[in-house]
């Protein structure tokens, strides 16, 4: 499946500075996975540990939370996937 | 009913004791908690009166849900004339002790007049009595509280109480109520202190009936549901608030050095995670706790690990006070941050207030605007943890000029100091900022400089702004219940859209206010918790009032156009940097130097600022000079106020 990945504007430099990346994968674990591939710099960002996101990291799938189920969301091609970060500004 | 639950005026002059039934139509149009209060004090004190004086009158109360089967109705909420700022004083906190006044007949106190000797109110049951607090007065919030369960006799009372902060007129002195939970801003202790009111205390058994209660809890059900799903309150639920300000802090919002930094570098000691540990160490693995009828629970428990206050219990921090007592002053150190927490707890002071003015002095200090003279031979620098706590116990007893100074608050001090000192004060109206930075994000800038009660992020943020959803759910959001169809941005350094979500927010906070409950519980950290739409079934299974989300949106706005009218009368102007919605000039002048690259460079524009300021007031239905329209008057039905319907 190919899926495209919103950065955060925060991140973006993480990946030469692209707003959205072009994944692929079944699950939006696996399409993590392959963004980190392309962009490993992002990995400390978005993982406390290997496929444990950070507690203020929040994916949505086309416009929809994924939590609690997360990584193990399944995708269809032509998903799109928002990396989230809480911030809150303080 | 909850909409049983009466009114009490208490004229500490006098002695006077009076209880009165809230009318429906007021119901109607303000619901309760601080909708009500507002009405309250634009109806109970008038133009120009001293925040110090017999002529200012204290409101506390409970929102229309307290104490039903809603999630999180254990908000208190305090209103005044403030002493800090001249204007709107407000504060709100969790615990205990709203439930516990509508047990025991009530939703709303009107405290009026001055006692001549130290008292308390004591409220059991629908009666309530005013009681000697002449052996209460010195003692801290928590030796307050205690002591007057001992001598009650009963371990269940719930009272909130002041502590030597707010007896010595400290003007950001609060009001405590448990081990933590304040009702911070804008010196509503100092209130207190000024009417030689020590504690209101409350014990109730009366039932509050629910209107229709089984649908009122299967309802419930699928709000707990809502918000413990929630990822934000799943990761509130393990580390606190203190995780907002860790994500924060490495992104590059938090201010550092009072304002000259927007990033606290080498913080490792007072990370999230370190504080958590420590959290573990002293109280074991289950030490995170929660307020009345809340399944988030965000606070932690912790006793200091060493130094000075070594073994002393507290709850907390919350990233207030890792702000206040570590990014502003530039203090690294764990054992600080957690004590500074406990000073403050057991003085009864705001810590944002108080670690933003201590990081001005410092600011000062290392200017040379400041002298050792001046301090008293404190070596105020950045850094300093002795000195940082050293004057939070000074400016509490006013001990020496500078603290005796501070104590007055951020402008009377810079009048007394002198020497440009107010170009360095991070300020609105009169009330210092959070120790967040804003520079990088015009929505948060403007949420700042607009709040009714000062600088304020518990007003009108639109915190998720920084999040970067996706546009369609924040059409979802802010497209209801109110059409809108302007711009919305995911971008957070974007200045097209916010204001809609400033005015939308305010409103969502207010209505929050309203019906009592607390903030996690709506769309302020998680864009899927309840709002508007979620509102009405839970307000007519539990009270039987019938409402639309539009209708409490149209109360939200009436609530806080009242806010504006009080601040109005008390000399609110547009741009003046002392009692207006303006900002700090750092803020148009000095760019961001620390942070990610989104954040380094960035300030805000002025230009771009003011017309955000246009826009949100042409929202809210003011003319250009922030004054109300006589049309949006009329259409919220305030053309006639002060009415004095009750």
């Amino acid at each position: 499946m190919s899926v495209k990945i919103h950065l955060h504007l925060t991140h973006r430099h993480y990946a030469g500075g692209l707003e959205t990346v072009e994944t692929e994968g079944n699950t939006v674990g696996d399409c993590m996975d392959d963004l980190l591939r392309q962009y490993p710099g992002l990995g400390k960002e978005l993982f406390e540990k290997k496929r444990k996101l950070k507690g203020f990291i929040e994916l949505y799938l086309n416009s929809e939370s994924t939590h609690p189920d997360e990584l193990s969301t399944r995708v269809e091609d032509g998903d799109e996937i928002q990396v989230l970060i809480m911030l809150a500004g303080g | 009913m909850a909409l049983d639950r009466k009114l009490a005026i208490i004229d500490l002059s006098t002695g006077k004791i009076e209880t009165k039934v809230i009318p429906l139509d007021l119901r109607k149009k303000f619901l309760g908690g601080r909708a009500l209060d507002a009405y309250l004090l634009y109806n109970h004190t008038k133009k120009g009166c001293d925040p110090l004086g017999p002529g200012n009158t204290l409101l506390i109360s409970g929102g229309i849900l307290t104490a039903t089967c809603a999630s999180a109705t254990a908000r208190t909420h305090f209103m005044a004339k403030s002493p800090l700022t001249g204007l709107l004083g407000s504060a709100n906190m969790g615990g205990f002790f709203a439930p516990e006044l509508a047990w025991a007949g009530f939703h709303h106190l009107v405290i009026k007049g001055k006692a001549k000797k130290p008292v308390y109110i004591y409220i059991h049951n629908g009666e309530i009595e005013i009681r000697d607090a002449a052996y209460l007065w010195g003692k801290t919030t928590t030796e307050t509280q205690w002591a007057i369960r001992e001598e009650m006799g009963d371990e269940e009372i719930k009272s909130c109480v002041i502590g030597p902060a707010g007896e010595n007129l400290v003007t950001f002195a609060n009001i405590m109520t448990g081990i933590k939970n304040a009702a911070g801003r804008t010196g509503m202790g100092c209130v207190m202190g000024s009417k030689n009111l020590k504690a209101v205390a409350v014990r109730g058994t009366m039932d509050v009936k629910i209107a229709h209660p089984v649908e009122a809890l299967e309802f419930n059900k699928r709000f707990i549901e809502q918000i413990t799903s929630a990822k934000v309150n799943q990761t509130q639920g393990v580390l606190g608030t203190p995780f907002i300000w860790g994500a924060t802090n490495s992104w590059g919002g938090v201010r550092t050095r009072n304002f000259q930094y927007n990033q606290c570098e080498d913080s490792d000691d007072i990370e999230p995670e370190r504080i958590d540990e420590i959290c573990t160490e002293t109280m074991g693995p289950h030490h995170m706790t929660g307020c009345f009828g809340c399944q988030v629970h965000c606070r932690a428990q912790y006793k200091i690990p060493s130094g000075l206050y070594a073994g002393k219990y507290d709850e907390g921090p919350e990233y207030t006070s890792l702000g206040a007592f570590g990014g502003e002053p530039d203090c690294k150190s764990a054992v600080t941050v957690l004590t500074g927490n406990h000073l403050v707890n057991q003085y009864g002071m705001d810590n944002l207030e108080i670690g933003s003015l201590i990081a001005w002095a410092m600011e000062l200090y290392e200017k040379g605007i400041l002298t050792s003279k001046q301090t008293d031979g404190l070596d105020l620098k950045f850094g300093n943890d002795e000195a940082l706590l050293e004057m939070i116990t000074r400016i509490c007893y006013r001990k020496g000029w500078l603290a005796d100074a501070l104590a007055d608050g951020g402008i009377p001090a810079s009048e007394k100091i002198g020497k440009k000192s107010f170009d360095y004060l991070i300020q609105v109206k009169g009330m210092n900022n959070l120790h967040s930075d804003e520079r990088g994000t015009p929505a948060l800038a403007l949420n700042s400089a607009t709040a009714s009660r000062g600088s304020d992020h518990l007003r009108s943020r639109p915190a998720i702004d920084l999040y970067h959803l996706p546009e369609k759910v924040l059409r979802r959001i802010y497209g209801n219940p109110v059409p809108y169809d302007g711009p919305l941005s995911s971008d957070h350094t974007e200045y097209k859209g916010k204001p809609w979500q400033v005015f939308w927010q305010e409103n969502c906070y207010m209505a929050v206010d309203a019906l009592g409950i607390c903030k996690y519980h709506t769309v302020f950290l998680g864009a899927t918790l309840p709002n508007f739409d979620d509102w009405p079934k839970v307000i007519y299974y539990n009270t039987g009032l019938e409402m639309t989300p539009q209708e409490i949106f149209e109360i939200a706005e009436r609530s806080n156009m009242v806010e504006r009218m009080f601040n109005l009368r008390e000399g609110l102007t547009r741009d003046d940097l002392k009692k207006g919605d303006m900002l700090n000039h750092r803020y148009f002048d000095e760019p961001c130097r620390r942070g990610a690259l989104d954040v380094v460079g960035a300030k805000i524009d002025k230009k771009k600022f003011m017309k955000m300021v246009d826009e949100l007031y042409e929202f809210k239905g003011l003319d250009k000079k922030g004054i109300p329209k006589p049309e949006t008057l009329k259409r919220l039905g305030l053309n006639k106020e002060p009415s004095h319907q009750l």
